[in-house]
């Protein structure tokens, strides 16, 4: 019980912390959030009124302290522009990043893993360079000229693929692919390379251990002791990285959903900057760091349990 | 006779042993290649405003969106301005960004990891909580909440740039000091009451500042793809300041002249793998020096 309790005890400070810098990065935005709801044509008394029933004039402390109570509930407030809940627009962007991650990860797995066995299994050959080179091209090239590229060749050479746009999945799954392919590969390449790396660097120090040389001994064939031996062990560190790399692959997303016209969390956040619409920025920036926060989590309570070795 | 033999045969190891840092880089093909472009790239970046083939601002409506030419080889933008002009002259702001950013974030970083790891007890718990709960931020969103307070502007976007990379500097510096504290030459200046600013700055620091230099060309890798990044969603350096990553935005609303977004890109991309590159060689010179 302690093995699962106390990594999400641990996780306890961090949110508040976390959540304390996106309250205060979002209460210091200048501009006056009064002002923004009612008008320039607001009187000066309506204006006094409407910060009183806001809570503007209350330190800031206080107001950080609602504001984590009404958060914690669900209530992150309403668009300073729509006036719509921050929840209900959440809910609706939420599930356009989550596919896109989901999509991004697997393809970066089916990518990575395989291109890392091959390169630590035909060590200094020539797969192991060009691997090399697209491990090293993968994690330099920006999210976005990626896209474009991908745009240019599979849309307009091509016309394979749609260039933008977004239809929800269950509204019509196949159209939903077609637009969300050319997202997810360009967010898998950059993961893809990370997890070609640590695939390749755990492979080779598992292949050189004595039970593998037994194992080749034995006569078992070379591809079971390849998948069999040799990968279930090398699997921890590369589960390892794929928590760790989370971040950069939302952060990816966020570049992403621009070029592809997407309006996921990271379109919410930008367009909230732009529109200067706060609550917007605090419910997507939150969103953002919170699912990073909780898959770190996940995969320390995986690794527990893959490794009974740690404790 | 004899005698200098033995003499040149204890030199040899002496002087391998002292190769500087700089020729076990360059040894490496990843130094060399890394290294080239980065230092053909700050060349391009410092002389910019005289190299260019035509001025990097003249509209030129005559020749708008044209192909690559021998005149142009990169082609011209939606206002005839020479795209490979902009692609020199935004080497310039580039290099601005990755150096001031990187400095703000190493020397606050550093700073910061020094007294914490230095000072311990309830002072660093906090202020390692905080390095810990930014870290959980990807660089960019970081980047992007700073500036939604801020404003976008060349300025902002060094600060913004130069905060997001300060945890990873304190966290280094501090395993350092903590490490540099159990050694026995530390506690001997300890003991012999030296003043704490020169304990801290004239012990500690210069022993600590290894893996710091080492890190900073994979921070200014970072930098420059944030840059980049803050740019191309419009919040970065704003026109007409020419940037990469807002030269790549501008191409990508007319994406049939492929030249406008192309070229911004293939600058970002190579120069970003330079410094990875050189990050890798510096890494291994360093830890071949240590071993």
């Amino acid at each position: 019980m302690r093995r699962v309790l106390d990594p999400v005890l641990q996780i306890v400070p961090t949110v508040l912390v976390v959540s304390l810098i996106a309250f205060l990065l979002t209460s210091l935005l200048p501009g006056d959030a009064a002002l923004s709801r009612l008008g320039l044509d607001a009187t000066q008394e309506q204006l006094d009124t409407m910060r009183e029933q806001m809570g503007l004039n209350d330190p800031v402390p206080v107001r950080y302290l609602y504001w984590l109570g009404r958060a914690v509930t669900g209530d992150l407030g309403n668009s300073l522009r729509s006036g719509e809940p921050v929840a209900e627009v959440l809910a609706r962007r939420i599930p356009v990043t989550l596919e896109l991650a989901v999509f991004g990860t697997g393809l970066a797995l089916l990518i990575g893993v395989p291109l890392g066995i091959l390169a630590a299994v035909r060590r200094d050959s020539w797969i192991d360079v060009a691997t090399n080179l697209f491990a090293l091209s993968g994690m330099a090239i920006p999210f976005f000229w990626l896209g474009l590229l991908l745009i240019m060749f599979f849309s307009l050479h091509l016309q394979w693929l749609p260039p933008s746009g977004y239809v929800p999945f269950f509204e019509n799954p196949v159209r939903n692919l077609h637009l969300m392919a050319l997202p997810s590969l360009t967010i898998a390449v950059a993961f893809a390379a990370t997890l070609m790396r640590q695939t390749r660097a755990s492979m080779l120090e598992v292949l050189n251990a004595d039970y593998i040389r037994t194992a080749h001994a034995k006569g078992t064939p070379p591809i079971r002791v390849i998948l069999h031996h040799a990968l279930r062990n090398a699997l921890i560190p590369i589960i390892t990285v794929l928590g760790l790399q989370m971040g950069t692959l939302l952060g990816g997303a966020i570049v992403t959903e621009t070029v592809f016209g997407l309006p996921g969390l990271g379109r919410m956040m930008v367009d909230g900057i732009y529109k200067r619409d706060f609550p917007i920025v605090q419910g997507a920036l939150i969103t953002i760091v919170v699912a990073i926060v909780v898959t770190n989590l996940l995969t320390d309570l995986c690794y527990r349990f893959v490794n009974p070795r740690i404790r | 006779m004899t005698e200098t033999m033995f003499q040149a045969s204890v030199r040899m190891p002496v002087r391998a042993a002292r190769t500087s840092l700089l020729s076990r880089v360059l040894a490496s093909w990843q130094g060399r290649i890394g290294g080239g472009i980065v230092t053909f790239f700050t060349l391009m970046a410092v002389f910019a405003p005289w190299i260019t083939p035509h001025s990097p601002t003249e509209v030129d409506f005559m020749s708008v969106m044209v192909v690559p030419t021998l005149e142009h080889p990169f082609g011209t933008d939606e206002v005839g301005r020479d795209i490979l002009s902009r692609v020199i002259l935004g080497a310039r702001t580039s290099l601005l960004v990755v150096v001031a950013a990187t400095l703000i974030s190493s020397v606050a970083g550093a700073a910061i990891g020094l007294v914490a790891g230095w000072v311990g007890g309830w002072v660093d718990t906090l202020v390692m909580r905080v390095m810990d709960a930014m870290l959980a931020f990807p660089l960019i969103v970081l980047a992007l909440a700073i500036i939604a307070v801020l404003g976008p502007s060349l300025t902002n976007a060094i600060i913004a740039i130069g905060i997001v990379k300060i945890p990873h500097f304190a966290r280094l510096m501090r395993g350092e000091v903590l490490t540099l504290r159990t050694l026995d030459y530390i506690k001997a200046v300890e003991t012999m009451g030296l003043g704490l600013p020169r304990i801290l700055l004239r012990h500690v620091l210069p022993n600590a500042a290894g893996p710091v230099l080492v890190y900073m060309s994979i921070a200014a890798s970072l930098a420059l793809m944030t840059e980049a990044s803050l740019s191309f969603l419009g919040l970065g350096i704003q026109p007409p300041t020419p940037s990469w990553g807002g030269m790549v935005s501008v191409g990508m609303q007319n994406w049939h002249f492929w030249w406008m977004s192309f070229y911004p890109g293939l600058a970002i991309f190579i120069t970003v793998l330079a410094f990875n590159l050189l990050g890798d060689a510096i890494r291994d010179a360093m830890d071949r020096r240590l071993s």
